[in-house]
């Protein structure tokens, strides 16, 4: 099979620009921000907006990735992108308004780096063959491309060219105020008579600190002079640069480009992933069905959050959850702040990293394949807004469904939570209907503890309190009965603000 | 380019870091070596200051070293007026040098200037320096100078040295300067180097095609050009001031440290000088083998005490033979302290290579000499004047190494003699039976009698030796203090016979 790209095995997908409109409730516009801008040159963001993919495609990118994890892959691999960063940065000062000269010296070594890259990789890959579809493909264009008559002679040559120019060599004659530049002749090396003289003197003696000398940035008026001059007195040499740079202006080949930029989705991913195993919290390789709506995820995370927790050095929490025979939606009920919307969070990242191919926070996952991943997060309101608050949201909440598939996962974090309990209540009870119409996979965090218990297929989880210290949360869900109110209520005796005791104290 | 006046084997390098310990300064105060080294310098600064280290750094030479010092100084004696004309052609070159130039700029063209002016400088002198190791080299004989003079000889011949002014006139760079290059990164220039030119082109040339070239000229006025040149030249450059700032001053290391040696002979031969001129002996002393015991000495005097009086004062003959340790008691001032500092004055001459005060002088090297002499402090000192001078002792005790050489006078008397006898009999023993060699100024009759008696020969007991008329002889001659005979003479003395 012809190799197409290693991020997508056939020309299927088009690559998406913009994110997906879950990415900011889900915090996966951070996520992808914090991988992106560790390479911002290469523009990674798209690849990640461009989701979900088919079976095929993320068990080839599985494969990938787990190649690159590799140490002697992966650095081989990055040592390829570095130099070919080199090329491109060499490739830039070819562009800038330069000498012709030293601009066309700066497009040969450009390719210079390329052939030494393109080299580089293939010695490292026959040394350790790379066993994945996507790397082994690669590794064939790659030996196709370099037995190419075409790079065959770009190869041969910025060889030439490359020997012909260390060949020049002249000198300048400084007589007051005129300069001549010659051929350099047998004129001996000063230097060289000098330390043969003073040589037995100088010896051992410790050198003085050799002189700072930073070349300054652009090419002198002086220098392009001398240059010129130089250029005059080696016409074949120069007019064979400015041969080269016209033969050979396309030199990049357009699949060698592309896998340099599409690697790095690969490249940037692991680091990622290695700040956080780093810290204890690894990810995994889930396991993924298309038909199988039973779900298990252990050790998982909120990685949007995670990644503010290290920064500050706090804890990580992580949690396991289960959806087995019927389940398929976990209402989340409970204390405020006590974790719920970060599992909320995380649920939805999971599938959505799935889809990407991607490994997702965890020790181990097994997840259903969805073909789209909503999200519907509380919006605060505008004041006095044309349409009511209620029917606000009930539109974007109608445009979701009318979306939605049995394929679908969903993800509500508080609904209605602006209305009176009663209409509340009745609009939660008819949309939980919907939703288990169309079988969806979801978690709904509310305070409607009355939906905890809709239908067979509702799961109740609730967020965990420390049984010493009812103010301290833990962060794990576990499952059981909404607690209703007898939370608050504990707290309230605790802090003496029970009716009892308030009528007790304020007598006083 | 090695120096190697004072040593076989290297340059002479102490500094002054053994002055750091209150033991070393207690030698120089006690056995007055300031004197000794004034009269070494007259009154050049340099010479007293090369003569005092070389003096303290005596303990740490080996046998090689003193007697090749020995005959170097033999040598310097013989020839005083070459080795003053050596001291004053250096003195005066690197003066010059100290009021010219800064070798250590920036920038390689100034940098390149200031080596340049300065090798002129010491080319010179060495050249100088060679004309006079040639006119010597017949006259001198100890292995020290035979080989630095043939060394000017071999590396300084006329032809190098002709070879090194026209190299130093070239880098003036008088007839312009040709740069070599390379094209870099950019095609821009790079290991700039600079070029001999090629020699005249003869009349063929004209004859024949010119090699192509390409000239400009740049406006006077374009500053940023001439900066441009000044960078590539100095780029050029760099390699070569480098090597020159190198070997000039690798050059000047060389003619400072012959300096710093030739002053130590030139301290030498002044000390001679002021000797002879008192009719004072001076000997070549000889090295006994270090297991053996000694000094052996006749006419051996306090050399310090002799440049102060101006005259030269009582020698003394001193057989120790097997005896490690000197024990020298007797009435008054009859040059007890004297002979003490004679002994320390004379072993540290000799391994430092200088001839010593006396007729004759035979000893074995010691590993360090150490001084224990009475201090007013004593007696300041409100611990208690015993405590101040058991804290010396400490000191000098904590520093001994086998084979020391230790003077002490009249220690541990500052407290009374019952005590002050058998704390310093214990030490005594102590430093015996540990291998050190001793020089003791007492008068505990009774500690003299027991060593005695316990180490027979090992112990040589000196006294002061007095005419009729109580005056002293300045000759110390063998025998046992007497306890106290003193007492009931002076008792007579005063109240007549009367029991």
């Amino acid at each position: 099979m012809k190799f197409h790209g290693i991020l997508f095995p056939s020309p299927r997908f088009a690559l998406r620009r913009e994110a997906p409109t879950c990415f900011p409730d889900l915090q996966l516009d951070r996520i992808v921000d914090v991988i992106a801008s560790s390479r911002p040159q290469y523009d990674l963001a798209p690849f990640f907006h461009t989701a979900p993919l088919d079976a095929g495609t993320i068990a080839y990118r599985q494969e990938v990735m787990r190649e690159l994890a590799r140490p002697e892959m992966n650095h081989a691999v990055r040592d390829f992108a570095e130099r070919l960063g080199t090329m491109r940065r060499q490739r830039a000062l070819a562009d800038r308004p330069h000498h012709i000269h030293e601009a066309r010296r700066w497009f040969l070594a450009s390719a210079e780096s390329y052939c030494d890259a393109l080299e580089t990789l293939m010695q490292g890959f026959d040394a350790c063959p790379p066993a994945s579809a996507g790397l082994a493909g690669f590794h064939a264009h790659l030996r196709d491309h370099l037995g190419s008559p075409a790079y065959r002679e770009l190869a041969a040559d910025v060889k030439q060219l490359l020997a012909d120019l260390s060949g020049v060599h002249y000198s300048i004659q400084i007589t007051e105020d005129k300069l001549t530049v010659r051929p350099l002749g047998e004129e001996a090396d000063f230097g060289l008579q000098v330390a043969q003289c003073f040589g037995k003197f100088a010896e051992d003696e410790p050198g003085r600190q050799a002189g700072r000398f930073d070349q300054p940035e652009a090419m002198n008026p002086l220098e392009a002079r001398i240059l010129d001059a130089v250029a005059r007195l080696f016409p074949e040499v120069f007019a064979s640069l400015d041969r080269f740079c016209r033969v050979h202006a396309g030199y990049l080949e357009p699949r060698i480009a592309a896998f340099e930029r599409e690697v790095q989705f690969y490249l940037a991913y692991l680091e990622f992933m290695e700040g956080f195993a780093s810290a204890g919290l690894p990810f995994c390789y889930p396991q993924l069905s298309n038909t199988d709506k039973h779900e298990a995820c252990c050790g998982t995370f909120d990685a949007a959050l995670a990644l503010g927790l290290l920064a500050e050095g706090r804890e990580v929490v992580t949690n396991d959850y289960r959806l087995d025979g019927s389940e398929r939606l976990m209402v989340v009920t409970g204390v405020n702040r006590g974790g719920k919307t970060a599992f909320a969070r995380l649920f939805g990242q999971l599938h959505y990293l799935a889809s990407l191919g991607c490994p997702v926070p965890g020790t181990s996952a097994r997840l259903f394949l969805c073909d789209h991943v909503f999200a519907h997060f509380e919006r605060a309101q505008p004041l006095g807004g044309a349409q009511g608050a209620l029917e606000t949201e009930l539109l974007r909440l109608r445009d979701m469904l009318a979306r939605a598939t049995p394929a679908s996962v969903i993800v509500i974090n508080e609904m209605f939570s602006e209305a009176p309990l009663e209409d509340a209540l009745y609009l939660g009870r008819r949309v939980m209907a919907r939703l288990s119409a169309f079988d969806l996979l979801g978690v709904y965090v509310t305070f409607l503890d009355e939906l905890a218990t809709f239908d067979d297929k509702t799961v109740s989880l609730v967020s965990q309190v420390d049984p010493e210290d009812p103010a301290v949360r833990t962060f794990k869900l576990a499952r059981g009965p909404a607690a209703g109110l007898a939370h608050a209520m504990g707290l309230a005796e605790r802090s003496g603000l029970t009716y009892g005791r308030l009528m007790e104290r304020i007598g006083q | 380019m090695n120096v190697r006046l004072m040593h076989p084997d290297r340059d002479f390098s102490a500094g002054l870091e053994q002055w750091q310990a209150s033991t070393a300064q207690d030698v120089v105060r006690d056995l007055e070596l300031d004197t000794l080294w004034r009269a070494m310098a007259g009154d050049d600064a340099f010479v007293f200051n090369v003569a005092s280290r070389a003096l303290m750094a005596a303990t740490g030479n080996d046998v090689a070293t003193i007697r090749y010092r020995q005959a170097v100084a033999h040598d310097a004696i013989r020839h005083p007026e070459t080795v003053r004309q050596l001291y004053l052609l250096l003195g005066a070159t690197l003066e010059k040098q100290r009021h010219g130039f800064n070798l250590y700029g920036a920038e390689p063209a100034s940098v390149l200037h200031n080596a340049t002016g300065a090798l002129g400088m010491y080319v010179e002198a060495l050249r100088q320096l060679r004309l006079v190791a040639r006119a010597q080299r017949g006259n001198v004989s100890s292995e020290g100078f035979v080989r630095l003079f043939a060394m000017l000889e071999k590396e300084l011949g006329d032809d190098y040295l002709d070879g090194v002014r026209h190299q130093l006139d070239a880098l003036h760079f008088r007839r312009g300067m040709l740069l070599g290059a390379e094209l870099g990164a950019g095609c821009r220039g790079r290991h700039y180097t600079v070029r001999v030119p090629a020699a005249e082109p003869g009349w063929l040339h004209y004859l024949g095609k010119k090699p192509p070239s390409c000239s400009f000229r740049l406006d006077e006025r374009d500053e940023s050009a001439g900066e441009e040149l000044a960078r590539i030249e100095s780029l050029a450059l760099d390699a070569v001031a480098d090597t020159l700032a190198r070997a000039a001053a690798r050059v000047e290391r060389f003619l400072v440290q012959l300096r710093t040696e030739l002053a130590f002979y030139l301290g030498c031969i002044n000390l001679q000088h002021r000797l002879d001129a008192l009719a004072a002996p001076v000997c070549l002393p000889t090295l006994a083998p270090t297991s053996a015991a000694g000094p052996n000495a006749s006419g051996l005097y306090d050399v310090s005490l002799a440049l102060q009086r101006g005259q030269l004062p009582v020698g003394n003959a001193l057989q120790a033979g097997p005896a490690r340790a000197i024990l020298i008691g007797g009435a008054g001032q009859g040059g007890k302290t004297s002979l003490l500092r004679a002994i320390g004055q004379a072993q540290l001459m000799m391994q430092c290579g200088l001839p010593v005060a006396a007729d004759s002088f035979d000893a074995p090297p010691v590993s360090g000499v150490f001084c224990h002499f009475p201090r007013d402090e004593d007696r300041d000192v409100h611990g208690g004047h015993f405590d101040h001078e058991l804290q010396r002792l400490n000191a000098i005790i904590d520093r001994l190494q086998p084979g020391a050489l230790i003077l002490l006078d009249e220690s541990l008397s500052s407290t009374n003699e019952r005590e002050g006898s058998e704390i310093a009999g214990q030490v005594l023993r102590a430093l015996i039976d540990s291998g050190m060699r001793i020089a003791y100024v007492t008068h505990f009759h009774r500690m003299v009698a027991d060593c005695r008696k316990r180490y027979g020969e090992r112990c040589l007991p000196l006294l002061t030796r007095h005419g009729p008329d109580g005056a002293p002889d300045y000759r110390l001659v063998a025998g046992e203090p007497q306890p106290g005979g003193e007492g009931a003479d002076v008792y007579r003395k005063v109240f007549g016979d009367a029991e």
